[in-house]
């Protein structure tokens, strides 16, 4: 029975993905995004390790509600902007067809395309936060030290950048080594602008 | 034996039509080929043949696939096909 659905389930997704190529734009959503989160809270944590904030539910807290804000962010614009892009394309083959198109597989695929981008766009960053801030959770619990949790924090945001660069590099099929340091870089640019600015007193810690 | 006249979308294409088509009860044999192209649609000949083709089906199938019926070239039915070239 649920062999029988997921069986359904796939064949209609290949069959939009072949009507609207969704996969290829929300795979760089996805990219593009989980960079935007997990970059967003590496700067959180620098700032806040300079700001010696020590309450690590407080550092966790704020941290999820920026990645909320990001995920909320991401599911509105992109659905928005896929939604009256696919729209649009829909209207021209309308146009063309002298027809409307709204209850064939191709107004069906427009509309799954649509929100699978958002949902991808949404729950990209919100993961990429969740997953970075995960130390701080156990430093709450007491499991592990709040110094410990930012290290930690800190690694596994390097960690995605260059996961994340490494899959881009797969993607171009330029060597994956290359592609996952120029990600590290971004990232490394954060932690100097951020240490050089602190320095200047003009962060005010 | 039912040939079509279809205007069609670009996707989905002829090769999931087909594919669809054949899979209808009733429905023996498939053959689409392209009569013209396009920039977003294009016009197709639909050669349908089996025992019991439903019509009203295969309208309700090609209109599922965005598809128009332009016209109904060629229809043959009874226990022999008269001229099946």
């Amino acid at each position: 029975m649920h062999e029988r659905m997921l069986n359904t389930l796939r064949k209609k997704y290949r069959s939009y993905e072949r009507i609207t190529g969704m996969s290829k734009i929300a795979r760089r959503y996805f990219v593009m995004n989980a960079f935007d989160g997990a970059l967003t809270m590496f700067g959180l944590i620098i700032g806040s390790y300079l700001a010696r904030v020590s309450n690590p539910v407080l550092v966790f807290s704020v941290g999820m509600s920026t990645a909320l804000a990001i995920g909320i962010s991401g599911l509105w614009g992109a659905f928005l902007t896929e939604a009256a892009e696919r729209q649009r394309e829909l209207n021209k083959l309308e146009r063309s067809m002298l027809r409307k198109l709204d209850s064939s597989y191709i107004g069906e695929a427009s509309r799954a395309a649509s929100y699978m981008v958002g949902g991808v766009n949404a729950l990209s960053p919100f993961l990429a936060g969740l997953i970075t801030l995960s130390p701080f959770l156990f430093a709450g619990k007491g499991i592990i030290e709040v110094d410990l949790a930012y290290r930690a924090s800190l690694g596994i945001c390097f960690g995605i950048f260059f996961g994340l660069g490494a899959f881009l590099g797969r993607i171009s099929k330029e060597f994956w080594l290359i592609s996952g340091v120029k990600m590290l870089l971004a990232g490394l640019t954060v932690a100097l602008l951020t240490f050089a600015l602190n320095s200047s007193g003009i962060l005010g810690t | 034996m039912l040939v079509l006249d279809v205007l069609k979308p670009s996707e989905p294409s002829i090769v999931d039509m087909a594919k669809k088509l054949g899979e209808m009860d009733g429905v023996d044999g498939v053959e689409i080929s392209v009569l013209e192209i396009d920039r977003r649609v294009e016009t197709v000949k639909i050669t349908l043949e089996g025992s019991s083709l439903n019509f009203e089906k295969i309208n309700a199938a090609l209109d599922r696939y965005g598809a128009t019926i332009h016209s109904i070239d060629k229809v043959a039915s009874g226990k022999k096909l008269i001229n099946p070239s």
